[in-house]
């Protein structure tokens, strides 16, 4: 990293999305809306802020896991901290977030985005994306059947293993 | 002669001196503290202001500590230490870290049960029993009972003397809290006030005896850790209080969330 880079690295890692004396922060959102344990949620969380860096060094089109992505959607929600705290404060840039626009086309382009997201990745960072956070393209891409479901009224019962 | 407190961490002498009636929230909160003391954790305040219309703001994390590469975790302590070991250089809010670690727990029967009692300095001090399989129940063997008098006899030797030694030789005093390490937080008479008026005195002996880098904590103040201990309680008490409501919680819209509305 360059010493500029590095700058925006620790500037983006400073970043808090939580507000402390909130008595339902935005990590405690996370974990009830994905069913994720706070560990997993706190991780993803530092994984979306070296998106977002891999993002501002701005040399390729890149495409982040599920579960960053799930951490960005619900990042824009909180429209004060994302455009103001972390884009126009912290980055000095924007930041949009662009959806699929379906077809074949664009399932390849983002299969290939995301191997090269994590190649950039491992070149930045000099570790390997986290599997847990960063699976595999075909995890990635081949399991993305999420429904809202309203668990007043439904039971979610997980199916059998899946055996190879 | 060994001090036995020297021997366990102070979450196994509560769990050895309480035996079934130790509360699990005191077991994590003492094993919480135990890793601050001993630099496997450090905690790093951040004074911060979202907004210019804000008021300061303080945010406290939890981080990896320069120990935390070389120490040796025991069971009990590795659920602490298992988001580092994913992601190093995490940091993460105190709030979140507690709630992280009660989760990691499992509940008091996994964490008692399966992980303090599966320590070999732990095991051979409690029976298995059936009583103590199905409903996580504790009874100590003959070795455990003999342990036990022993904790108690020393617990109430440093509870008789310290208070006393601090103001009279705070030196030795200070040679008897390094020896104990995180027991000290076991201690009911002691008054963190009084370690207090001792805070640069005590960092500076403590470095200066801990040879081995076993304690060596860099700029912690006795008031910090007070403060942590009750922070410690009442995020685990509102994590507890919520999950006891959670069946009326499962609306999209209710008191704790929602939109905030636009500025």
């Amino acid at each position: 990293m360059t010493p500029e880079q590095q700058e925006l690295w620790v500037n983006i890692k400073n970043f808090e999305i939580d507000d402390p004396e909130s008595a339902f922060t935005f990590t405690d959102r996370l974990v009830r809306e994905n069913d994720w344990t706070m560990e997993f949620a706190v991780r993803s969380i530092a994984e979306y802020k070296k998106f977002i860096f891999l993002i501002c060094l701005g040399e390729n089109s890149l495409t982040p896991s599920d579960q960053v992505d799930q951490v960005w959607h619900l990042h824009l929600l909180y429209t004060r901290s994302y455009w103001i705290e972390m884009c126009r404060n912290t980055l000095g840039r924007e930041i949009h977030h662009g959806p699929t626009k379906g077809g074949d086309q664009e399932k390849d382009k983002y299969h290939e985005q995301y191997a090269k997201t994590k190649e950039v990745y491992f070149s930045i960072f000099n570790e390997q994306a986290p599997e847990d956070i960063w699976p595999s393209s075909a995890i990635r891409f081949g399991e993305l059947v999420h429904t809202r479901i309203n668990r007043h009224r439904n039971w979610v019962v997980a199916k059998p293993l899946k055996r190879k | 002669m060994t001090n036995i407190l020297a021997t366990y961490t102070p979450a196994e002498t509560h769990l050895i001196l309480h035996e079934s009636n130790a509360w699990v929230k005191d077991l994590l909160k003492f094993t919480m503290m135990d890793l601050v003391l001993k630099q496997v954790l450090v905690t790093k305040e951040v004074s911060r202001k979202p907004h210019p219309k804000d008021r300061a703001r303080l945010y406290i994390y939890i981080l990896a500590g320069k120990n935390y590469g070389t120490y040796r975790p025991l069971p009990h302590e590795k659920i602490f230490l298992r988001a580092f070991d994913k992601s190093p250089s995490i940091e993460i809010l105190f709030r979140h870290y507690v709630i992280m670690c009660v989760q990691n727990a499992r509940g008091e029967k996994h964490f008692v049960q399966e992980l303090m009692k599966a320590a070999p300095n732990l095991k051979p001090l409690f029976k298995s029993t059936l009583l103590g399989f199905l409903f996580g129940t504790l009874k100590l063997t003959d070795q455990g009972e003999s342990i036990q008098q022993e904790l108690n006899k020393t617990i109430q030797y440093y509870n008789d003397t310290l208070p006393t030694l601090i103001q009279q030789d705070p030196k030795v005093a200070l040679e008897r809290i390094v020896e104990i390490g995180g027991n000290i937080f076991l201690l009911s008479n002691l008054d963190f006030s009084l370690l207090k008026k001792f805070d640069h005195a005590l960092v500076a002996e403590i470095q200066r005896l801990s040879t081995a880098g076993k304690y060596a904590p860099d700029g912690w103040t006795w008031f910090e850790f007070e403060i942590y201990l009750d922070m410690f309680d009442s995020v685990f008490d509102a994590y507890e209080a919520a999950a006891d409501n959670s069946s009326g919680c499962d609306s999209a819209c209710n008191s704790c969330g929602g939109c905030g509305g636009c500025d």
